[in-house]
């Protein structure tokens, strides 16, 4: 697509970063027919090719309004566009360009700033997790709209020491461990029978994703900056061989800081060091060659069907129905590596309808957008129990939660399957 | 002479009471007049300059059609009929201003009718949205030009593609239409019959017109049973005319090839590159065989006998379902892979047609040419119909780069009418190949005039296409 800069983009970074991404698109459409928002609204401005005329248009100089920002705002940015694209157009990168731009031209009504700063303040803040805590103990008080985001107490085991001398450093996450503790542990315990001790690095935090997509980008790559320098004195030694992500969503923003930060001198080099060490769980645990044996040994005590699945603890097999989340299928496009994991366990996966498409969480997006989310997540649920499954496996924290807000169905990180199916064969 | 003119001169003033009227019809919602819905409604997969409708509207019946028709002819407003904008002749552009009649929301497939093996769908139904509605009564709709374009739009261009060689091209495959004329009238053409001889044939008459008589809404499709059996196969030759040689014997011989579509060495590079495919970069032809087993097996073994003649290699088959829809959306990724070839250039697409029995001939002097102009010009083709296309890459901001490669298309359309060939074998005139009609179609360019004088007196429906008033 040709674009004419506006002076005030020309030789700009990201002026010249957009220009490259839009010349790649031809305009084909084959991305609007894969789009939820456009499927749910129908409007060309709600799918990707007609964002993209629209930051266009931006970036040529025509005058942004609150319409514009809107169309973007509904962008789940689940990039399902970028997977079905056959140009290989970066819609994600593009439409993080376009949203600045917007937003640097049209304020937001006070409402909607406030509501972002709180989110993008307050999940990043240290009072989050008791503030949790709180809402769990006193579920029963908390208002019902609040409730479906307040997920019950999780029990959360014993997180092995660091006993092996093949390390990777975890990435603990902002809100999963309050929200879902027992994710981390049960990856620490899985990794650790396969030989590979997760160490914590305290003074990380949220990987940045949250600031960054709610208008904060600079404050964004603070928290990136301030990820590296906990992370680098491990990575320098040579300590750890990898960093785990077991949030699907962070993980897609940290194997992004090499791209982001560089620009800046100081951690361009750094970054793009962490980006590449920086693995999902499904990619380590799958590159483990003990893995198969490990499975196959808990699968022959034909334990595949355990306690905490309700009703189906009765049969043969547990069903689990897989949601493919878009920051792992779509955004690090890495497919098909949780499900062969389960399957390996014995597990039986049910076969789910639009795979492809995103539930709703989105990040924060569920918040700010709860209508198209909550109609996204009601289509997701329908095809995900369209098999009967006896659980619903995820791979990141936002979906997990999203999910289980309208779901009788445990829903659970597939690591925590595994994990219980390894710890009751043990 | 019949040149496509294009300048802003052209653009008839937007009544601003039309605004209005379309909007207390529609509602303000499916009425766009933001810049970024015009711009997408304005360009097509053709080189030619944006053309900006000065607003698109969306309706969903035939009745809203009528309005908007009418409400256009109130003010001798152009009317541009749109679909999915995959037209490759600027049919869609409005040179002369205008409303862009998006049909996209009207989807529904009206009925079908599984044992008359038709379907009545509104002209907004794409040919893959089709196909998933009926996949599970057995029968499919063979009409597959790449692109998922609509029914409405692929009659409106007497559309085909890869599969025309077995079932024919919209022509064949439309019974009946449902069409608003310009004065807002509803008539609707043919029946469901397999023949009728019922005086004039109007619905052979709006098929093909490019949306310059009428706005057809509902079309009335021939479906056909799943085969039993299909395969795929893709063959590697030493050269262009061997390739040409073995698909006309094959044709020659009575074969029921179901496609079969060339592709040049440089569209397999740029297949390869887009796609992650690994064909061999090679003179090549896509093979399909449809019929039962043993049929299948019949008409791959003549096919493979020919081919062997003609000093091709061994066949390699893709029998999944999952491995022929691979081969074949890779060949139907071909024109977006060439575009990437060059990023940010545009593709004059030539659409030249010739008898069957030229077919070698015309290839050999057209790789001639373009060896000669030392350009990168793709070439892929239905070349069981005797249909090739040539990709001119062309960097559409250099004048010089698009005359070199409109000169190119000259030489090649010469060439095939010498032939007793077409300047268009499915790609349609639109304001692309208007300079070819006189040669083409002589005095019959003004009986096409007559027609539409008498059929939209005041030129308003998608004015400035397939020939100059």
């Amino acid at each position: 697509m040709q674009t004419e800069l506006a002076p005030a983009y020309k030789g700009t970074r990201d002026g010249e970063e957009a220009e490259a991404i839009l010349r790649k698109c031809v305009h084909c459409g084959f991305c609007t027919a894969t789009c939820p928002t456009y499927q749910l609204l129908g409007d060309e401005l709600d799918g990707p090719r007609g964002r993209i005329y629209l930051i266009k248009q931006v970036l040529e100089g025509r005058a942004a309004t609150a319409k514009t920002q809107l169309h973007l705002d509904r962008c789940l940015t689940c990039r399902n566009c970028e997977t079905t694209c056959p140009s290989g157009v970066q819609y994600g990168r593009l439409v993080d360009i376009g949203r600045k731009i917007v937003d640097a031209q049209v304020e937001r009504p006070l409402a909607g700033r406030l509501t972002r700063m709180a989110l993008a303040k307050g999940l990043n803040s240290p009072l989050f997790a008791p503030a949790m805590a709180l809402g769990q103990a006193l579920r029963w008080a908390v208002p019902a709209s609040l409730q479906a985001k307040v997920p019950q107490k999780q029990e959360v085991g014993v997180r092995p020491t660091a006993r092996h001398a093949r390390k990777m450093l975890l990435l603990e996450g902002c809100v999963q461990n309050a929200m879902m503790p027992n994710i981390n542990s049960a990856a620490a315990r899985v990794l650790d029978k396969l030989g590979v001790s997760l160490v914590p690095a305290p003074k990380a935090g949220c990987c940045g994703a949250l600031n960054y997509h709610l208008d904060f980008q600079e404050a964004g790559l603070d928290n990136m900056r301030r990820n590296i320098d906990a992370w680098w004195p491990m990575i320098e030694a040579g300590e750890v061989e990898a960093i785990a992500m077991t949030a699907s969503g962070c993980g897609v923003m940290v194997k992004e800081y090499g791209h982001l930060l560089a620009y800046d001198p100081a951690y361009a080099v750094k970054a793009q060091r962490v980006s590449e060490m920086t693995k999902d769980l499904s990619e380590l645990a799958l590159a483990e060659e003990a893995l198969p044996e490990l499975l196959a040994a808990a699968n022959d005590r034909k334990v595949a069907s355990t306690k905490s699945f309700g009703d189906g603890a009765a049969k043969e097999a547990v069903r689990i129905a897989y949601h493919p989340p878009c920051t792992l299928q779509h955004g690090q496009q890495l497919r098909g590596k949780a499900e062969q994991i389960l399957q390996d366990a014995g597990f039986v996966l049910t076969a789910v309808a639009d795979s492809h498409l995103c539930c709703g969480s989105a990040g924060a997006y569920s918040v700010l957008n709860p209508e198209i989310a909550g109609q996204l997540k009601e289509r997701k649920l329908a095809s995900l129990e369209a098999g009967k499954p006896d659980v619903i496996c995820s791979a990141n924290i936002g979906c997990l939660t999203h999910l289980q807000s309208g779901t009788g169905t445990p829903v659970k990180h597939w690591v925590e399957v595994i994990d219980e199916l390894l710890s009751e064969a043990a | 002479m019949n040149q496509p003119i294009a300048s802003k001169f052209l653009r008839r003033q937007f009544p601003a009471a039309l605004q209005d009227e379309l909007q207390a019809l529609l509602g303000v919602g499916r009425v766009s007049t933001a810049h970024a819905v015009r711009e997408h409604h304005g360009h097509d997969e053709s080189h030619f300059p944006d053309a900006l409708p000065d607003v698109v509207v969306f309706p969903e019946t035939t009745e809203e059609v009528v309005g908007v028709v009418k409400a256009c002819a109130k003010h001798k407003f152009p009317v541009i009929p749109y679909g999915t904008g995959t037209s490759l002749e600027g049919h869609i552009l409005a040179i002369h201003g205008g409303v862009s009649l998006d049909l996209s929301r009207m989807n529904h497939v009206l009925d079908v009718h599984a044992e008359d093996l038709d379907a009545v769908v509104q002209a907004g139904v794409t040919r893959k949205a089709l196909n998933a509605h009926i996949k599970d009564t057995g029968l499919f709709f063979p009409i597959d030009p790449g692109a998922d374009a609509s029914i409405g739009g692929m009659s409106a261009t007497r559309a085909s593609g890869t599969a025309a060689v077995r079932y024919g091209t919209m022509k064949e495959n439309v019974l009946a239409l449902t069409v608003v004329l310009a004065d807002g009238r509803i008539v609707k053409t043919g029946r469901r019959t397999k023949k009728s001889s019922a005086g004039y044939d109007l619905t052979r008459l709006f098929v093909g017109s490019e949306g310059t008589l009428g706005v057809i809404t509902e079309v009335t499709v021939k479906l056909y049973p799943q085969p039993e059996a299909m395969s795929a196969a893709v063959c590697c030759f030493p050269n262009m005319v061997a390739a040409a040689n073995t698909v006309i014997q094959s044709i020659q011989m009575g074969v029921p090839v179901a496609r079969c579509d060339f592709v040049d060495p440089l569209c397999i590079k740029a297949i390869n590159h887009h796609s992650k495919t690994t064909f061999q970069e090679k003179p090549t032809v896509f093979f399909e065989f449809h019929g039962s087993e043993s049929s299948v097996k019949e008409q791959a073994e003549t096919v493979q006998a020919i081919a062997a003649d003609q000093g091709a290699e061994e066949f390699q088959w893709a029998t999944k379902p999952e491995e022929r829809s691979k081969l074949w959306q890779a060949r139907h990724d071909a024109y977006l892979a060439c575009l990437q070839l060059q990023p940010g250039s545009r593709i004059i697409s030539t659409d030249v047609c010739v008898p069957i029995s030229r077919l070698a001939e015309c290839l050999e002097e057209t790789e001639k040419d373009i060896t000669a102009s030392g350009r990168l010009v793709p070439v892929l083709g239905h070349i069981g119909d005797g249909n090739f296309h040539l990709c001119i890459i062309i960097d559409p901001n250099n004048p010089d780069d698009i005359l070199v490669g409109e000169q190119m298309n000259h030489r090649l359309v010469e060439r095939a009418i010498a032939m007793e060939g077409t300047c268009t074998g499915e790609h349609g005139i639109g304001c692309g190949k208007m300079e070819f009609m006189d040669v083409e179609h002589g005095d019959g360019v003004d009986v096409m005039r007559m027609i539409k004088r008498s059929m939209d007196p005041d030129n308003i429906m998608n004015p400035g296409k397939i020939f100059a008033m």
